[in-house]
């Protein structure tokens, strides 16, 4: 299994093409899958880090962990896999409106003929259709794109990079936390609540990782003890979780890439042959409906079924 | 490669840098300093006043832990004489702890290489220097000095001793010229000019109060440091803070007092937190800023207080 199936890239699509070009369309997507994995780790250990300073356990703070770190893989997933459109490609013309393709290719002229030849000649048919048409496309770099969805992307996913980005500092400076926190236990009174609640831990939950039962002291500890650094920290953080998105928009390799487009014509391809699978069964079924002799009088007045009309 | 390849690549090749970063930033986060650790609990004892207290019986019961040892082999006594701006030589004998030196230099070297570290030194210092500063509250209760003579007399006793260079590693006693060009002494004592240097004193180039106490080598942050400690712990309310900024000869530090009726000659900076301003006393050389107003420099520019707690 590749790399790039675990984002759901099908190469079996690309079998036309050149093998240097499917090489490097593979290269990619394996590389983009890789960045997604490793987003999704990150996103896992940090939620981890959130659970263990919530609940103190190991066993939920991993289950908290794997489930958010999947949700993240999977939404990041969803985001890149419909960020592929076909905005500046000739394809869009046919992908949007399959009507398009059919009279171009003189597909309407078969109406009414396919029921004379077997399924396997109509998918001929499609196929080279959709070989004229791969000929035709040719794409405009500048074409506008909807800002709107791609701002949607990158704000969500820019949260939560900058969510996670917390998790991942509190795991990278925890030693330091832990200082800064017990510095703080000793300038507070023993009656103090923050000493008493936060950080006195209860004799049945121990304290894992972080000496504090509180998220918010945690970050303030971070935030007090990085001052500065913590911005460029959040903003690595934020750089990683936004390179992926950057490079569905921005590169041209996977916009107007080879696969985009094979994905478009064998979607196309699919359609037309379906198209023309329905016309001629359409005609079939038509023909032996008709067969049929059905009258479609008031029930009560005459028996309206097969069995009757054939038994007469 | 192609503009289209080369977008990818590059991408690619950032995302990996960027990781790779995180992962050497987690290993090497103690050696940069990027994390001080001070920060928090000074933050909350500034905001809170109840924790103020509780951090001021944190720091009495350092003291009397201090306190306890009192014998001459495991104390370094040092006998200090000044005269002051009214003219009176005031000699003030002290000890202090080798213990508490030996943990003000430790504690030094784990603070964070900016400002930050004079709180931290200012915090730990006070039980070592209880004798000192009894020695002081002594002074101003025998010669019945009034709150301007206090002052005067404990901020002369930080200008008594010759300048001396503090640096760091990051520029060597090797490196420093004075405005004549001249280099200074290899000696880490106060002496009169050329001035000596003392090297790699880490992590921010300056001593600790306690330090400057037992050695008496100090520049502008060591003194003006020195000083105002000396003035919080005496507890009797003057209100002292570190100033930081510019002036001619480069980045530099002085004493912020806040005075009423001022000279009007003198430089100050408004703390934009309390809205109090704070006039600038030079520690390096002998001025008499909370009487007669010290404009030793002519450039003063960027100023702010660091509030030290």
């Amino acid at each position: 299994m590749r790399l790039s199936d675990q984002i759901g890239i099908d190469s079996d699509i690309m079998q036309k093409l050149p093998a240097d070009v499917v090489k490097r369309q593979i290269f990619i997507y394996n590389g983009i899958s890789l960045m997604l994995l490793v987003i999704g780790l990150i996103s896992a250990v940090s939620a981890t880090v959130y659970s263990l300073i919530l609940f103190h356990s190991w066993l939920i703070a991993l289950g908290v962990g794997i489930f958010i770190g999947a949700v993240v893989f999977n939404l990041y997933r969803l985001f890149l896999m419909t960020g592929l459109d076909l905005k500046g490609s000739t394809l869009e013309h046919y992908h949007i409106k399959h009507e398009n393709h059919y009279r171009e290719h003189n597909l309407y002229a078969l109406d009414g003929k396919v029921y004379q030849h077997a399924d396997e000649v109509l998918k001929g048919w499609a196929v080279t259709a959709k070989d004229k048409l791969r000929s035709k496309i040719s794409v405009n770099p500048a074409a506008p794109r909807n800002l709107f969805t791609i701002f949607v992307r990158v704000f969500v996913m820019a949260l939560l990079a900058v969510i996670f980005a917390n998790g991942l500092e509190i795991l990278m400076f925890s030693q330091q936390i832990n200082m800064a926190l017990s510095d703080l236990k000793q300038v507070l009174p023993p009656e103090d609540w923050t000493y008493k609640y936060i950080l006195t831990p209860d004799p049945d939950e121990p304290f894992i990782l972080i000496n504090a039962n509180s998220l918010l002291l945690t970050f303030d500890a971070l935030a007090s003890g990085l001052g500065k650094w913590k911005l460029w920290m959040d903003i690595m953080v934020l750089a990683i979780y936004m390179i992926p998105l950057m490079v569905i928009y921005r590169s041209m390799e996977v916009r107007h890439g080879a696969y985009v487009q094979e994905l478009a014509l064998h979607e196309i391809n699919k359609t037309t042959y379906h198209y023309l699978i329905t016309q001629k069964y359409c005609h079939v079924i038509d023909t032996e409906i008709k067969a049929m002799k059905l009258q479609f009088s008031k029930y009560g007045n005459h028996t309206n079924n097969i069995a009757e009309t054939t038994s007469a | 490669m192609t503009r289209e390849k080369k977008y990818f690549n590059v991408s690619q090749l950032l995302f990996w840098a960027l990781i790779v970063l995180l992962i050497v930033l987690s290993f090497l986060k103690s050696d940069l300093g990027l994390f001080n650790e001070n920060e928090l609990s000074r933050r909350h004892a500034e905001a809170d006043s109840l924790n103020k207290i509780a951090l001021q019986e944190q720091e009495e019961q350092e003291e009397e832990e201090n306190a306890q040892d009192n014998d001459p082999e495991n104390t370094i006594k040092r006998t200090w004489k000044w005269e002051s701006f009214d003219g009176k030589t005031y000699t003030l004998e002290f000890t202090v702890p080798k213990k508490a030196y030996e943990s003000a230099r430790a504690n030094r070297l784990k603070l964070p290489p900016n400002p930050n570290c004079w709180a931290g030194m200012f915090r730990h210092d006070k039980a070592g220097l209880k004798d000192m500063v009894e020695g002081y509250r002594d002074i101003i209760e025998e010669q019945k000095l009034n709150y301007r003579q206090a002052m005067q007399m404990v901020v002369s006793s930080a200008q008594n001793f010759d300048y001396t260079y503090i640096t760091w590693s990051r520029e060597p006693c090797r490196n420093i010229r004075d405005a004549n060009g001249e280099k200074p002494a290899q000696d880490c004592r106060p002496k009169p000019y050329p001035y000596g240097c003392c090297d790699n004193v880490e992590p921010f180039a300056v001593y600790s109060p306690l330090e400057y106490a037992v050695n008496g080598a100090g520049d502008c942050d060591t003194k003006s440091l020195f000083a105002m400690s000396i003035l919080k712990y005496l507890n009797m309310g003057f209100d002292a803070e570190m100033l930081m900024g510019e002036v001619e000869a480069g980045h530099h530090a002085m004493l912020g007092i806040c005075v009423p009726n001022p000279p009007q000659r003198n430089l100050s900076v408004r703390d934009m937190r309390t809205g109090k301003r704070y006039y600038a006393w030079e520690c390096t050389q002998r001025t008499n800023a909370a009487e007669l107003g010290a404009p030793v420099w002519q450039i003063f520019k960027n100023w702010e207080v660091v509030p030290i707690r």
